[in-house]
């Protein structure tokens, strides 16, 4: 069985990276970090949608009145897009509308700060999945038997 | 199933008085793991190194909290 080392190794960093953003801890459970990988996974995305559900869908998770939160908030990947399309299909038809969803404060500014920190902490996680690649990959270079030179 | 988590998610929840501060401690608990659980190479070692660290976490914003009250009294 190839030591741990040897296996993130094999991994391509770049591929840790983007299934980490696809989906919180899978890029871990790529690199072989299971356990680590359901431990990341059912924190992010708790704390993400704990946020959607003080907040409400509509509030929490949009770019209109939330600024640079938003930026954060897709750091958890398509979980974050599939809120913000479910958010936009809640808008009122007519302009002017009262907007049922709309939460009151400071539940509307709780909601937004899980999500965004859920957001942030998947990112902590996408470069963690990263890092172990790399550091996988230096292990086994360290490793190696020094080549031979040609006389 | 389906109106349950229309229930859930789409209709915000209503926190006011002791509520706004008991929200830190889940989220407080949750920074803890994450970032616990990728600094300790010993998965056993997470849950109470966590705990800690969320209390640390609480601890001191209610440390900074008090100072500005107090500083803000003192001011007023």
């Amino acid at each position: 069985m190839p030591a741990k080392d040897e296996v993130q190794a094999a991994r391509s960093a770049p591929v840790a990276a983007m299934l980490a953003w696809l989906l919180p801890g899978l890029g871990h459970w790529w690199i072989g970090e299971r356990h680590r990988a359901v431990i990341l996974f059912t924190a992010t995305t708790a704390t993400f949608w704990a946020g959607v559900a003080v907040g409400g869908v509509r509030s929490t998770v949009t770019p209109k009145d939330n600024g640079l939160w938003i930026a954060a908030q897709l750091c958890m990947g398509p979980q974050a897009l599939a809120a913000l399309y479910w958010g936009k299909s809640l808008a009122p038809k007519r302009k002017g509308e009262p907007d049922p969803y709309k939460a009151p404060w400071p539940s509307s500014d709780i909601g937004v700060v899980y999500a965004g920190v859920a957001g942030l902490l998947n990112l902590l996680v996408i470069l963690d999945a990263l890092a172990r690649v790399e550091a996988g990959q230096l292990v086994v270079a360290a490793r190696a038997p020094p080549q031979r030179g040609r006389h | 199933m389906v109106e349950f988590l229309h229930d859930l998610f789409v209709r915000p929840v209503s926190i006011s008085g002791l509520g706004r501060l008991g929200m830190l401690l889940p989220l407080a608990l949750m920074i803890s793991v994450v970032y616990k659980t990728i600094r300790c190479e010993r998965l056993k070692s997470v849950p109470l190194a966590s705990l800690s660290l969320s209390l640390l976490i609480v601890g001191g914003m209610l440390a900074i909290g008090l100072v500005l009250l107090v500083t803000f009294r003192l001011l007023a």
